[in-house]
């Protein structure tokens, strides 16, 4: 009996040392931090990072779909030869060209309607909705709408004609394709951005516009000094944002060249995305293609960085 | 209290952790079992095979009939078929379901696409296969079976085989007050200038190298898979094409926001096209009010037209290769093919083939062509050179860019050496 007894202690001792363990585990800050983002850092790894590891791997090889066991190490050959490739220089002017054209026209035109949809308005939620709709709407959709709208000699090719364009099939026309692209992505993302300063604009305090007024600063120096430093963090978060999604648009010029070559018409819609894609699955040809998604990778970074550097500075 | 609830929120998030691993594992393991099974080498197993093609629904109903009669003639074979939405889609992933293995033990492909990946090494030469597994192959046509030859090993299993056509709107033609039909590309241009007006284009030329390798063999030029592609017959056929679109009488599909010339023949754009058999299933369903005439491709300097042919090829990774050459050789039985023949389709066996134009009459105009069409002799970077071929020309018709037929070929050719 006295044994059982003192097995019983044992056990509530045991338990004890467990059940400590786990509540000063529980206690750390720092290992319960650790714990909560485990499962994103385990996934992210998984099917991040791992695929870029692979890729980076890749780039230095002669590899292709079709014999992945007899991959070659051939060093920086793939990168040379990406960067002796006049395509890929071309794709690389047309990634920027949609991003200059569209992430500036995107942001403001985002933060406009967010102004308009923030106001004391009749049937503001339906706004916000109409805004919104196309960033929930699948891109293919959209753009086989678009596509239907700028065909020649349709209302909008027309109404077009007004501002110099000719009267053509916009998406076929190797002068406006990358334009029409440009003007599919900015569609979409605006709602995006709408939303994001919408939530920004409603984060700034009444009493700054208030103050403004008293001292009888008009309402476009409430917006320059009050309303644009309020939501500069939020413009870095949306300008980055959309930078990136500008340079992975994709969907969007796989439709326009549904029946053709990707980049359709003759390469005008051709993109750091769709060059990796042509060589890298279509071509089949692994390792050519993640080099050139590697120098895809870096050039995001450096403009990531340097919008920041920009943004900040400015601030 | 609130030590409790972080304990559990800690336990909760572990859980969530393993799970999603062990779902990671899972799935791992399910992909390694896709595929063909073992049960041929087993022998009262069944084998497990899947097919995979893209097409339309009407031939993924006959497909599903044939895999769920398959068991009539192979017990030992379960047949399972998967559809790809798209041409695009399935050449597209094809490579990397392969990479993964789990790509389809066999396909149905056409013979536009097949040299680069036989070329690749991603099909199976059935040569040793044929023998064991038992299938006759003495009952398709011998020119059917040369389509699937390569270094003179077989490749592919024979389904269809039809010359390319030219089809004509018959009703605007008579309304212009036109006679005979044209039989070269000279009567042709001169018939497409009488029929342009505001409203439509005399022909649809769609800048796809199936279209411009049709021209291009009526002219007695060929790509030579890839040595004779700025052939003076080639560069001959190149600047007809051009001719026709600064004429004005030609239109690409994509200047009209259209996708492929069917859509522009339909439509009573252009009267004139290029095309193939596939037409009379599209017309039935989006003009059926339509009346068309269908030809041999018209002569340039010769009489000259691409074979397009589809067969099933077994993937190079299909575990059990005998199985799947077995069930895609059912594939090829008189009821499938029967089927097919009544979508417009030629059957590659000697015997259905020859009620092809009793049952699609509006194509006995293109028997004579089934003597002189030929396979398509793209070169081994097939669809590199398909893209090239299209953006050269594209950059001239819809760009502008002035290139004449010979620099386009000769700077092509220079790639492709």
């Amino acid at each position: 009996m006295a044994a059982y007894g003192n097995e019983n202690a044992e056990m509530r001792l045991n338990n004890g040392k467990k059940q400590s363990w786990l509540r000063s585990l529980a206690d750390s800050d720092l290992a319960v931090g650790w714990l909560f983002t485990l499962p994103f850092l385990v996934l992210w790894a998984w099917w991040f990072f791992y695929p870029f590891l692979q890729s980076f791997i890749r780039s230095f090889q002669d590899a292709n779909f079709a014999s992945l066991g007899d991959a070659k190490f051939i060093g920086l050959q793939n990168y040379v030869q990406i960067l002796n490739d006049s395509e890929f220089y071309r794709a690389v002017i047309h990634s920027l060209q949609i991003v200059v054209i569209a992430v500036p026209l995107q942001t403001i035109l985002g933060l406009i309607m967010a102004i308009l949809v923030n106001q004391k308005l009749k049937g503001k939620g339906m706004f916000r909705t109409l805004f919104f709709i196309p960033y929930i709407t699948s891109q293919i959709a959209i753009t086989t709408v678009f596509m239907m709208l700028f065909k020649q000699g349709t209302f909008v090719t027309e109404f077009f004609t007004f501002f110099g364009f000719d009267n053509a099939t916009w998406f076929a026309d190797t002068r406006y394709a990358l334009l029409f692209v440009a003007i599919l992505f900015i569609f979409q993302q605006a709602g995006f951005s709408m939303i994001v300063y919408l939530s920004a604009l409603q984060e700034v305090p009444k009493d700054l516009y208030e103050a403004g007024q008293m001292d009888g600063a008009s309402k476009w120096a409430q917006f320059r000094y009050i309303t644009v430093p309020y939501v500069k963090p939020i413009t870095f978060f949306v300008v980055s944002v959309a930078t990136i999604l500008g340079f992975q648009i994709y969907d969007q010029i796989a439709a326009i060249s549904r029946y053709g070559a990707l980049g359709s018409p003759a390469g005008a819609t051709s993109t750091v995305v769709t060059y990796f894609y042509q060589h890298g699955i279509r071509y089949m040809e692994i390792g050519y293609g993640s080099a050139a998604v590697v120098l895809f990778f870096f050039i995001i970074m450096i403009i990531t960085f340097l919008q920041k550097k920009l943004l900040d500075d400015k601030g | 209290m609130k030590k409790t609830k972080r304990l559990t929120g800690m336990l909760i998030v572990s859980l969530i952790l393993l799970v999603a691993l062990a779902a990671c594992g899972g799935n791992a393991n399910n992909n390694a079992n896709n595929g063909s099974s073992q049960a041929g080498e087993a022998g009262a197993e069944k084998a497990t095979v899947t097919m995979g093609f893209w097409g339309t629904a009407q031939d993924l109903q006959i497909y599903q009939a044939a895999a769920d009669a398959i068991s009539e003639q192979y017990p030992n074979i379960e047949l399972k078929i998967k559809q790809y939405p798209s041409s695009d889609q399935f050449w597209n992933t094809l490579p990397g379901e392969i990479a993964a293995g789990v790509a389809p033990d066999f396909i149905k492909i056409s013979n536009e696409g097949s040299f680069e990946y036989i070329n690749k090494g991603l099909f199976a030469p059935l040569d040793e296969h044929i023998g064991p597994s038992g299938v006759d192959m003495s009952r398709f046509s011998e020119s059917a079976m040369d389509i699937w030859k390569v270094d003179g090993k077989q490749y592919g299993v024979p389904n269809t085989a039809m010359p390319a056509m030219f089809f004509i709107n018959e009703d605007l033609w008579k309304e212009a007050g036109l006679g005979e039909y044209p039989k070269t590309w000279d009567e042709v241009e001169a018939a497409a200038k009488e029929l342009t007006n505001k409203d439509r284009y005399g022909i649809a030329i769609n800048i796809d190298a199936y279209h411009i390798t049709n021209i291009a063999k009526s002219y007695g030029g060929d790509w030579g898979n890839g040595a004779t592609i700025n052939s003076p017959e080639n560069v001959q056929a190149l600047q007809k094409i051009f001719d026709m679109y600064e004429e004005g009488i030609a239109v690409t599909p994509k200047s009209l926001g259209y996708g492929w010339d069917g859509e522009v023949f339909a439509n009573g754009k252009a009267v004139m096209t290029t095309g193939g058999y596939w037409y009379k299933g599209y017309l039935k369903d989006a003009a059926p009010d339509l009346k068309y005439v269908a030809f041999p491709v018209p002569e340039g300097t010769t009489a000259g037209s691409t074979m397009i042919a589809d067969g099933y090829v077994v993937l190079k990774d299909a575990k059990n290769k005998e199985a799947a050459l077995q069930a895609a050789y059912f594939m090829t039985n008189d009821t499938v093919l029967t089927e097919f023949l009544k979508l417009g389709a030629n059957p590659a066996v000697p015997g259905l083939s020859s009620q092809y134009f009793e049952e699609n009459p509006e194509f006995a105009n293109v028997q004579p062509a089934l003597e002189y069409s030929t396979d398509f002799a793209y070169p081994a970077e097939t669809k590199r050179f398909r893209d090239e071929l299209v953006n050269q020309i594209e950059s001239v018709v819809l760009g502008g860019v002035k290139k004449s037929p010979q620099e386009i070929l000769d700077g092509i050719q220079e790639q492709f050496k």
